[in-house]
């Protein structure tokens, strides 16, 4: 018996199929965001600036300096 | 709604809250306990002074003072500088421990100590004396 071959076609990936793909992908895109965004939070590094800053004012509150005046106010102190 | 997309809305909605949470750390926060910790600071710091400007006291690289000269007159006086001392160092030792907290880091005490024993020593006037790297007392 003579059998003739079948001709190999691509087989095209079905509506489900594509779904399917398509959420892996967010999921994948949605985990390795949030991963690393998860990652660098919590390697927040000390704040070294901030901290200084925070240490001058609590040093100018027991040394009784008074606050420097914002730029919301004038020379004299009042507010404008 | 598949098990897919639960799992994509479910990771969508703890990642999001996670970063979200993580905010800017505020190391000049003022909570009620540490108002408290300042004011009693400041109310001390009126009985300190004289001590730091004779250099009975000085201030150590850890945010915290020290008796550097023992030999104060009588023992009355002495044991009101050492409870001075140790008073200020508790309430030096809660601010920064607070601060820290309050941050949800409580891990940076020790950086908050550092960086406040640096600045006291900056901010410290001519004369008052400072503990050095080496840990000798050196007069600025």
């Amino acid at each position: 018996m003579n059998v003739k071959p079948t001709k190999m076609r691509p087989a095209t990936p079905s509506q489900t199929e594509i779904r399917k793909r398509a959420q892996l992908a967010v999921l994948a895109f949605i985990a390795t965001v949030g991963m690393t965004g998860c990652a660098t939070t919590t390697t927040i590094f000390f704040p070294k600036e901030r901290a200084a800053k925070a240490a001058d004012n609590v040093i100018d509150e027991i040394f009784g300096v008074p606050p420097a005046p914002s730029a919301a106010t004038s020379k004299t102190g009042q507010a404008k | 709604m598949n098990i897919m997309n639960r799992i994509v809305w479910f990771l969508l909605l703890v990642f999001s809250t996670g970063l979200y949470a993580e905010g800017e750390p505020n190391l000049e926060v003022d909570s009620p306990s540490i108002s408290i910790i300042k004011r009693s600071m400041s109310g001390r710091f009126q009985t300190l002074k004289p001590l730091l400007d004779q250099g009975i006291v000085g201030l150590t690289r850890d945010g915290l003072v020290a008796i550097r000269m023992r030999s104060v007159a009588t023992p009355a006086e002495r044991n009101a500088v050492e409870r001075l001392v140790t008073d200020e160092n508790k309430d030096r030792t809660t601010l920064y421990r607070e601060i820290a907290r309050a941050n949800g880091r409580p891990d940076w005490e020790t950086d908050l100590k550092r960086i406040f024993g640096e600045r006291w020593i900056s901010r410290a006037p001519a004369g008052w004396y400072v503990n050095d790297s080496k840990g000798d007392w050196t007069k600025k």
